[in-house]
């Protein structure tokens, strides 16, 4: 256990700032001590179970990943080496689809967190029927992936009966060909659809958790909303960011439903999982998908880390 | 927001005077809110209205459904309905409804007491094991589906509910660890320590008062 903890990269950056005082090194005394155990006790059970689910099916996928496996030859089974991984490098599809996923996930992680701000800005304040309005909100993200894409393709997009290019046609705009001429937008439009409840929540819940007394005092002292919420909500909202970043980021590299369903990976949109899945399921290359999936979760990892570093860097600077 | 910005300002800084020309301002910032508030409900309509075009849709039958320009009238139908029902959506709902509940169920008793040691008392090393969660999740399910499922073949376990609750439980577990840990982040210290004084015990302290702390709760009008 203590192995694969350590073989995950450390942040030397507290996650939750207001945490981080507790990692100073004080002698326990004896009370503490026992409570650190128990603390260990409590954490436990769900570490062993995260575990044995995820760590089995990675450890098996590290092994296939050096394996040379065709499902359809399956007798003839055989160590590989790197292979697969040169196969992955070399073969010009990798690169692509590394590039198609930055952009379709980072497109809509912006969009999707820039609109889930101001919706939780605009749903933080009192009015008639605020509970409905955040509820209806909510309703994308309840949506399964999969009929969201189909929504968004067949009953929005679609250039001739989509419910978008009548919209735009009433406004006078010529119909736009969205399916075919611009299969990302498409992409990031879903996505941007599915997440903004999500980071909506995670911001509001931040908003929220703001202490009315700190407020009210910025008020009596004159500051106008707009630096009250520059120089003191934002830096609040830092570590709820955080997690809407991370999360978000974590969960979008992984999209698959609205690819497989919207353009099948054609302009631009072959990502990085969609490219997985047609080796591993199409192509019924094992050992070449597993490998995708080991480069994969290494790509996650730098663009989760990336992602989170570069948030600090802004709300330090926008603390300042 | 912006606007509003500029009224509030001069409303609290004159504050001290009697307020003279108080009933304009105080009629502007109440047109700013309600230009806020019509925009609010502008951009909830735009986020709704795929949700609500597919439930009336729903209601149409085939050839209303693919007419252009779309119909906003007509006499709504539950053939639809019948028919998904006839090819055993019933059976699949129930299906889904056990496996959500029971995954849930199990990921949040063992969430809490994680989250709780990850934030509020945090363990040594508490980072590593946050990051250990979150990590389960970069490997992309396509990937993992295939070891998952010769393994779950080699144990005659495929085609079983009890086994996609399980994987559920390991989809799941990360999330409900990382939002949970950072509900708990905000809980004051105050409090923590007040139970503690209190002698409130561990266990007592961990569900009764974090918990009920960390629970989303409305917030006086400001």
């Amino acid at each position: 256990m203590v192995d694969t903890l350590e073989t995950t990269p450390t942040f030397d950056k507290p996650l939750g700032g207001r945490m981080g005082r507790k990692a100073a090194k004080v002698p326990l005394k004896g009370q503490e001590l026992s409570e650190r155990k128990f603390a260990r006790k409590l954490i436990f059970p769900a570490l062993v179970v995260a575990i044995l689910i995820t760590q089995i099916p990675f450890i098996a996928t590290i092994y296939y990943s050096f394996q040379d496996w065709n499902l359809a030859r399956s007798e003839e089974r055989s160590f590989a080496g790197f292979e697969n991984y040169v196969a992955v490098i070399t073969n010009g599809a990798f690169l692509p689809s590394v590039w198609a996923t930055v952009r379709i996930v980072g497109g809509s992680m912006i969009l999707s967190l820039l609109l889930g701000l101001l919706v939780a800005v605009l749903l933080d304040r009192n009015f008639k029927g605020q509970a409905l309005a955040r509820t209806l909100l909510i309703t994308p993200f309840l949506v399964m992936p999969a009929a969201a894409a189909l929504i968004w393709k067949y009953s929005l997009l679609e250039v001739n009966t989509g419910m978008v290019n009548w919209g735009l046609g009433l406004i006078g705009i010529d119909p736009v060909a969205w399916n075919t001429d611009h299969p990302a937008l498409t992409i990031v439009f879903t996505l941007t659809w599915q997440y903004t409840p999500f980071m909506m929540l995670i911001l509001l819940a931040g908003l929220q958790s703001q202490s009315a007394e700190v407020l009210e005092a910025a008020d009596v002292d004159g500051a106008s909303s707009l630096q009250t919420f520059r120089f003191m909500t934002l830096p609040h909202l830092r570590t709820y960011a955080e997690l809407a970043i991370l999360l978000g980021t974590v969960f979008m590299i992984q999209v698959f439903d609205p690819v497989n369903i919207m353009t099948n990976g054609a302009g631009d949109t072959k990502t990085i999982a969609y490219l997985l899945y047609e080796r591993a399921f199409i192509g019924q290359q094992i050992g070449e998908a597993a490998a995708y999936g080991v480069i994969t979760v290494i790509v996650t990892i730098v663009i989760a880390t990336a992602a989170l570093r570069t948030m600090f860097k802004i709300f330090t600077e926008e603390a300042r | 927001m912006s606007i509003t910005a500029e009224s509030t300002r001069s409303q609290t800084t004159e504050s001290a005077q009697p307020e003279r020309s108080g009933s304009s301002r105080f009629t502007r910032r109440k047109v700013t809110g309600y230009f806020v508030t019509l925009l609010t409900w502008v951009l909830v309509f735009l986020f709704f209205f795929p949700v609500l075009w597919m439930i009336v849709t729903s209601f149409k039958n085939e050839g209303q459904a693919a007419s252009f320009p779309p119909e906003f009238f007509f006499t709504p139908t539950f053939d639809r309905y019948a028919a998904v029902f006839e090819r055993g959506m019933g059976l699949y709902l129930l299906n889904s409804l056990f496996v959500a509940v029971l995954s849930t169920v199990v990921v949040m008793l063992l969430a809490i007491p994680a989250a709780y040691a990850l934030s509020v008392r945090p363990i040594g090393r508490w980072q590593d094991g946050l990051f250990f969660f979150i990590s389960t999740k970069f490997l992309p399910v396509a990937a993992s589906i295939i070891p998952v499922f010769l393994l779950l073949r080699s144990v005659n376990l495929l085609d079983n509910l009890w086994s996609l609750g399980l994987l559920y439980l390991g989809i799941n577990l990360p999330l409900a660890v990382w939002m949970m840990r950072s509900f708990f982040a905000e809980v004051p210290r105050a409090v923590v320590e007040a139970a503690q004084i209190d002698g409130a015990s561990y266990n007592r302290e961990l569900w009764r008062v974090s918990l009920r702390s960390s629970l989303p709760a409305p917030r006086p009008p400001r």
